[in-house]
């Protein structure tokens, strides 16, 4: 106020001085307020007193400091801090309350206690830890804090922010005052109080860590499910059996003979057991004790010394009871 | 009009007058009573026991069509029926109950059990006539129009098709215009003292040229139930479901307690919508010239 009436008083124009309050970022109510005052515009005597001191308090206050808005990327290493001293411990919680109590409605429970506590810290406390920690603080024009029914309205901001694709969110980063969507509906502001560029860069690069990463696990996995990074062009020599048999050594040498030692886990004997690379290898038809390794000697194809030798195998047997089962395994190699 | 000072007087006034979920409350564990006692009549809840006991042994449930069949006979659609027909009835007059209860903390009078029944009572048939209005206004142009369509998907497929995908469209404008438009008629008519057609009448023309306050007020309504859908509705759904099928003691007086809990907060957060929906509409009344 006391700036209008002194830019007044030195022959500037009232718009232009509005102009220049807006765009050092005061508010825009707050401007129109101060200017209908010192212009007598509006009826001051009409007006109730506690308000008007109050105009003048608040705009006082903000000609002693300079308001610092809270932009877009300290509100979004704010939520990384929500995220981890909220959200984890809140999920911890409700997997572990359903887990011991089968109770699934208690699970939601919890989440609807932490959507109370996100509430009651924002319009009561100020700010949820994740911005109380960075030095944010919410609040309203006049300075105070929002109380339950902000808090609530602004939640529900939240939600219509984040229904038209986050843009709601989005809008921090180009708004002069820094306000989304929910910072608009319920008329609050997020105003830096400290200074905490370590935990502000922390919560960025806890941000960013799953960001970069997530991405990258995605596409190593696709590479790998489209055989491009296949495991096994990594690891030329492999023997792999399904459950009950174990692979304990192969070779295969210059005369074309494969031996593999195969180890019986399947925890019963079994018998007339016979295995077939290409074809049928020695020993077979006979008793396989459980935990007993044999060593089979199966003929192969000789190809081009170094190429990949790539080839399925089965094991058939015949358990004590009389059933007869096959189990598929494949071994991996290089040609002699 | 100033839609923060309006949300958090709602939310005062019903942290003041807690009475004021007293008949959405009541009206929900009606609901659920009266579905509990469907369930046990026709046999559906035996169905539902069996079906988790079959589930937890390790079995696929019980709910087939042949089951499904054999428990919708024509006895139990009949009793269906009269469930649906007493379940109205009740849940409607609690309604105008909860708006008269709305009604009197707006017009600043004494929240007391005679003012309410009175108001209530006052307001029954013309909350009746307005409910059948509005449901005539929005599903009568909807009525016509698949008649419409159905007589050309008779005369042909093509044109049944093209028709369909444009009058959809027609339809979903339709009823998202003329429900911003009516937006108002419950508090109009319990504010305002005034009839059915006059409320509508007034709503549509107050809303007229101020569709984007009438938005932002609905935007509001929507977030709030969203929220009530995403942290409550589910969660009271998933424990009334888990109340019928559990088999220990226990559980479901364990389920009892969080049904109760999240009805409790079901209602604070209707009741916070309708009353909402009053103060905006008294700010909006006081903004808005004619």
């Amino acid at each position: 106020m006391k700036y209008i009436q002194e830019s007044l008083k030195a022959g500037f124009d009232l718009n232009t001085t509005k102009k220049t309050l807006l765009d050092n970022g005061y508010p825009e109510d707050y401007i129109e307020e101060a200017a209908n005052y010192v212009t007598g515009s509006i009826n001051v005597s009409k007006r109730d007193n506690t308000e008007t001191k109050e105009i003048e308090k608040s705009i006082y206050e903000d000609d002693m400091k300079k308001i610092e808005y809270a932009g877009f990327w300290i509100r979004l290493s704010a939520s990384m801090w929500d995220g981890i001293i909220l959200g984890i411990p809140t999920i911890a919680i409700a997997a572990l309350l359903v887990w011991i109590t089968k109770i699934q409605p208690l699970g939601s429970l919890v989440v609807l206690a932490l959507l109370i506590v996100t509430i009651y810290m924002e319009g009561i406390k100020g700010g949820t830890p994740g911005k109380l920690i960075l030095g944010l603080k919410i609040e309203n024009k006049n300075g105070d804090y929002i109380g339950l029914g902000g808090a609530l309205l602004r939640f529900i901001g939240r939600i219509l922010s984040e229904l038209i694709l986050f843009i709601g969110y989005l809008m921090i980063a180009w708004d002069k005052r820094k306000q989304g969507l929910h910072d608009k509906i319920a008329g609050t502001y997020v105003i830096k109080t400290k200074e905490r560029k370590g935990l502000f860069i922390l919560g960025l690069i806890l941000f960013l860590i799953p960001l970069i990463l997530l991405p990258t696990l995605v596409a190593i996995g696709s590479l790998a499910y489209f055989g491009v990074l296949a495991p096994s062009k990594f690891i030329p020599e492999s023997c792999t059996i399904g459950p009950g048999f174990s692979c304990d050594e192969f070779n295969l040498d210059s005369a074309g003979v494969l031996r593999v030692v195969l180890r019986n886990g399947l925890g019963e004997n079994v018998e007339s057991i016979q295995v077939k690379v290409e074809n049928d290898c020695n020993p077979r038809l006979r008793e396989w004790k459980d935990g007993e390794a044999i060593t089979f000697s199966c003929f192969v194809t000789l190809k081009e010394p170094g190429s990949v030798f790539n080839q399925p195998f089965t094991i058939s047997y015949n358990t004590l009871d009389g059933d007869s089962k096959i189990k598929q395994g494949v071994i991996r190699t290089k040609y002699p | 009009m100033d839609i923060k000072k309006d949300f958090n007087k709602s939310f005062n006034e019903l942290k003041k007058n807690k009475v004021i979920i007293a008949p959405i409350l009541i009206s929900m564990i009606i609901l659920l009573l009266l579905a509990y006692l469907y369930i046990h009549i026709t046999g559906v809840y035996g169905l539902l026991s069996d079906s988790a006991n079959d589930i937890r042994q390790g079995g696929n449930g019980l709910v087939n069509t042949e089951n499904v069949k054999e428990i919708f006979t024509l006895e139990n659609l009949a009793w269906l029926l009269i469930f649906i027909l007493v379940g109205s009835i009740i849940l409607f007059y609690l309604s105008c109950v909860s708006l008269a209860l709305i009604t009197l903390n707006v017009l600043k009078k004494e929240l007391n059990f005679y003012n309410m029944i009175n108001l209530a009572n006052k307001y029954l048939f013309k909350f009746l006539t307005l409910n059948v209005l509005m449901f005539l206004i929005m599903m009568a142009p909807v009525l016509a129009v698949v008649i419409i369509i159905i007589l050309l998907f008779i005369i042909s497929k093509t044109i049944g098709i093209i028709s369909f995908v444009f009058s959809t469209i027609i339809v979903i404008s339709y009823i998202i215009f003329i429900f911003l438009r009516l937006f108002f008629v419950s508090p109009i008519m319990f504010i305002e003292n005034k009839s059915a057609i006059k409320s509508i009448a007034f709503s549509y023309q107050i809303a007229k040229h101020h569709l984007r306050q009438v938005l932002i007020i609905f935007a509001i309504m929507i977030g709030i139930t969203i929220i009530s859908n995403i942290f409550i509705t589910n969660p009271l759904n998933e424990s009334y479901i888990s109340f019928i099928t559990s088999n220990s003691l226990l559980k479901s007086i364990a389920m009892v307690i969080l049904i109760f809990l999240f009805l409790i907060i079901e209602s604070f957060v209707y009741a916070l919508e309708q009353l909402f929906l009053f103060y905006s509409y008294v700010d909006f009344r006081r903004t808005v010239k004619l």
